[in-house]
């Protein structure tokens, strides 16, 4: 008989690994040891016949551990047939695997245990993007940087002076189409330090940011996750009237 | 000419490497025994470009440039004895005895140091024979023992032996879910480390990905390492075959590398392609150049997980493959353009550049793919990818605060310093794509 290929899963761990029917139980979980972390004597291994079945058999048991037994077992023996799973549980309560488990699963770390890069340190390394934007005048340090800033504020501002609170509106962006009620147009100061003209908008949903409150300052009135700040630029003011939710969905059926 | 050698490091790799050349041969019209099929008295595609992947002994046997090398022989004693045993020489194969274990510093210092000088020597000869080398094609693992350490060291010794000449890589990246080992992401972020200044650029392929897009689009409910490994192949295939057919719009591999490389170290394209589709599904398409495109956009059709929309793009290079007008790809280009999801760094030139290849791609037989009329591999240069980046990291950072399995590779010979300074390089990749993301003005999108 010769190699095949068998998937091994754990908590944190799951491949498609090779084996050999040749080998014996203690090498096999040797080389279990290198994919799961988990040290022999406390592999309890379960096998699944096939990725997805619920029948499951008991290859080898942590509390039963014997180093010499297993050498006298092949992995022929185990009857193992190829694409079968095996699921390598961790039987050391204070495995630290249990721990890491945990955490790869959350979508937080925790800030004493994620590495920081400081700003002085990055600004001081030689050979990335922001030491190559500095010798080339790029971006930010391009002398002209600040003139067409400047131009760009004044297109948004602009638009915003054909902007009036009262007026439909409708913001596209990849969130879809939104369409609301200009609260307000001007500058925030709380929001940008008054660099910018913004629109406050009140949308037909609950589809915005806040409540036309920035930083504890309110800047208009409106219901809860209905408000958003957004430029000019990306608000288009006309006859916009409620969108009915159903019937858009009755569109996307036919379709 | 403009010889490409192809160096396949590890079990992912060389499996990889399998179903590229297994493609290959069948595009180019060559059997198994590397003879010409019959009734064939040529290559197909052209003298020019097949010449740059294959070389032809005197008894006008074609074999690949290839070179296979892995650590432990069973992988390798496969490709020995399989349908394509015939194709190469044996002295293209390299196997070790003793594997990494799925360790880097095996792969990179102790068990990969063996065997170095015997590669470097292989690749030696094989670079003799060619006239005009244009440069390397690698593909491994990152997360794998050999792939990671043995791979980032023959990168590295082909930087100090052949300097200038263009290395590629093609790197399956760690799935997002689930790690195919637990040391995955150490091997990861140390390898990524060492390449970083050696590779010129890098096509990342992660595995959920393609596994996905195999259930999804191909019906395969459990998809295993063939099926996954032949829709790679076909993305490599798409890549690679503006080198190795003669075709109306050549890229050839310094392109890759000025057009969608503005700085060095930032040189992972997000890699898309379509058509993707099951036999069964492929009369119900009708796949367009304008379609095809479009899909590009997907993120079901991407090779790495990640969100390009909230991203900035740096430089695209859509690259067309058989019945494909031109008039048609400018359409298609121009739409993709006006996509309000598609953003451009604006103050370092950005571009799309167009590749179009007329050979149309083809289907290994037995694979669930159907075969399309035409076919678009879309590379992207996106500060979206930066979130592979930080996925890694963040599980890096989970298993070095333990110091979990810091042992493994300090018992390899490997200092514990190589750990902090290739998480510091990597901190600072991460800092370089928001450095790229930002100063692009104005910044309309933003929303309070």
């Amino acid at each position: 008989m010769s190699d095949f290929n068998i998937y091994v899963t754990t908590s944190l761990t799951s491949s498609e690994r090779r084996i050999s029917p040749q080998w014996d139980l203690h090498y096999l979980k040797s080389r279990l040891e290198l994919i799961t972390g988990i040290p022999p004597q406390y592999q309890t291994i379960v096998c699944y016949p096939t990725a997805n079945s619920n029948d499951t058999r008991k290859l080898a048991a942590a509390e039963e551990y014997d180093e010499e037994k297993d050498k006298l077992v092949t992995v022929a023996e185990l009857g193992l047939a190829p694409f079968s799973r095996l699921e390598v549980v961790d039987a050391n309560p204070d495995s630290e695997l249990h721990d890491l488990a945990n955490e790869m699963d959350e979508d937080t770390i925790d800030p004493d245990k994620e590495f920081k890069l400081s700003e002085e340190k990055y600004s001081s390394m030689s050979n990335t993007v922001l030491s190559w934007k500095q010798r080339n005048q790029l971006g930010r340090f391009d002398p002209t940087y600040d003139s067409e800033k400047a131009r760009a504020y004044e297109e948004n501002a602009a638009l915003a002076a054909k902007m009036s609170v009262g007026q439909r509106c409708r913001v596209i962006n990849i969130a879809g189409e939104r369409r609301g009620l200009v609260k307000f147009v001007g500058t925030i100061d709380v929001l940008d330090k008054g660099e910018n003209v913004w629109v406050g908008i009140e949308f037909d949903e609950p589809v915005g940011k806040n409540s036309g409150v920035i930083d504890g300052v309110r800047i208009f009135q409106c219901r809860p996750s209905h408000g958003s700040f957004v430029k000019p630029k990306q608000v288009e003011v006309g006859d916009f009237p409620e969108l009915d939710l159903f019937e858009s969905d009755d569109e996307d059926e036919e379709l | 000419m403009r010889e490409v050698i192809s160096i396949n490091v590890g079990q992912a790799g060389c499996q990889i490497g399998n179903a590229c050349w297994e493609l290959y041969s069948q595009e180019h019209g060559i059997r198994p025994d590397g003879y010409l099929q019959e009734g064939l008295d040529r290559p197909k595609g052209g003298e020019e470009g097949f010449s740059t992947f294959f070389s032809e002994t005197g008894s006008g046997k074609y074999v690949p440039r290839a070179l296979y090398v892995d650590l432990e022989p069973n992988v390798i004693d496969e490709v020995r004895t399989g349908k394509y045993k015939d194709l190469f020489h044996p002295e293209q194969l390299i196997a070790g005895k003793e594997d990494a274990a799925n360790n880097y510093a095996r792969g990179h210092y102790t068990v990969g140091r063996e065997i170095l000088d015997d590669v470097l020597e292989r690749v030696r000869k094989m670079a003799d024979q060619c006239d005009g080398l244009q440069g390397f094609l690698f593909t491994h693992s990152l997360g794998g023992g050999t792939g990671s350490g043995l791979g980032s060291l023959l990168l590295e010794q082909l930087s100090i032996d052949y300097g200038k000449k263009s290395k590629l890589e093609f790197a399956v990246y760690p799935a997002p879910q689930v790690s195919t080992s637990v040391v995955e992401p150490y091997n990861t972020v140390l390898t990524t480390h060492t390449t970083l200044e050696h590779a010129d650029c890098t096509f990342m392929v992660d595995n959920e990905a393609i596994y996905d897009m195999c259930r999804r689009n191909l019906d395969i409910s459990r998809p295993n390492f063939d099926s996954l490994n032949s829709l790679i192949a076909q993305v490599v295939s798409s890549v690679t075959a503006s080198l190795r057919f003669d075709g109306s719009l050549n890229v050839d591999l310094n392109e890759f590398q000025t057009n969608l490389v503005p700085y060095p170290r930032i040189h992972f394209p997000l890699v898309s392609y379509a058509p993707v589709f099951s036999k069964q599904r492929a009369n119900h398409e009708s796949n367009s150049v304008a379609e095809i495109t479009a899909s590009c956009f997907e993120p079901g059709n991407q090779m790495v997980k990640c969100d390009p929309r909230t991203g900035k793009y740096m430089a695209t290079c859509l690259l067309y493959r058989g019945d494909v007008v031109t008039r048609d790809v400018q359409n298609a280009v121009a739409q993709a353009k006006a996509k309000k999801t598609v953003q451009l760094v604006d103050w370092c030139p950005t571009g799309f550049k167009i590749g179009i290849c007329y050979q149309p791609p083809t289907a290994i037989t037995g694979s669930e793919l159907a075969s399309a009329s035409r076919a678009v591999c879309m590379l992207s240069n996106t500060t979206a990818i930066a979130e592979a980046w930080r996925r890694i990291d963040r599980k890096f950072d989970l298993m070095y605060s333990k110091r979990a399995f810091v042992h493994w590779y300090v018992g390899e010979g490997m200092e514990e310093g190589e750990f902090t300074e290739a998480r510091e390089d990597l901190a600072a990749l991460e800092r370089d794509y928001i450095e790229v993301g930002t100063d692009s003005f104005p910044e309309e999108e933003e929303e309070y």
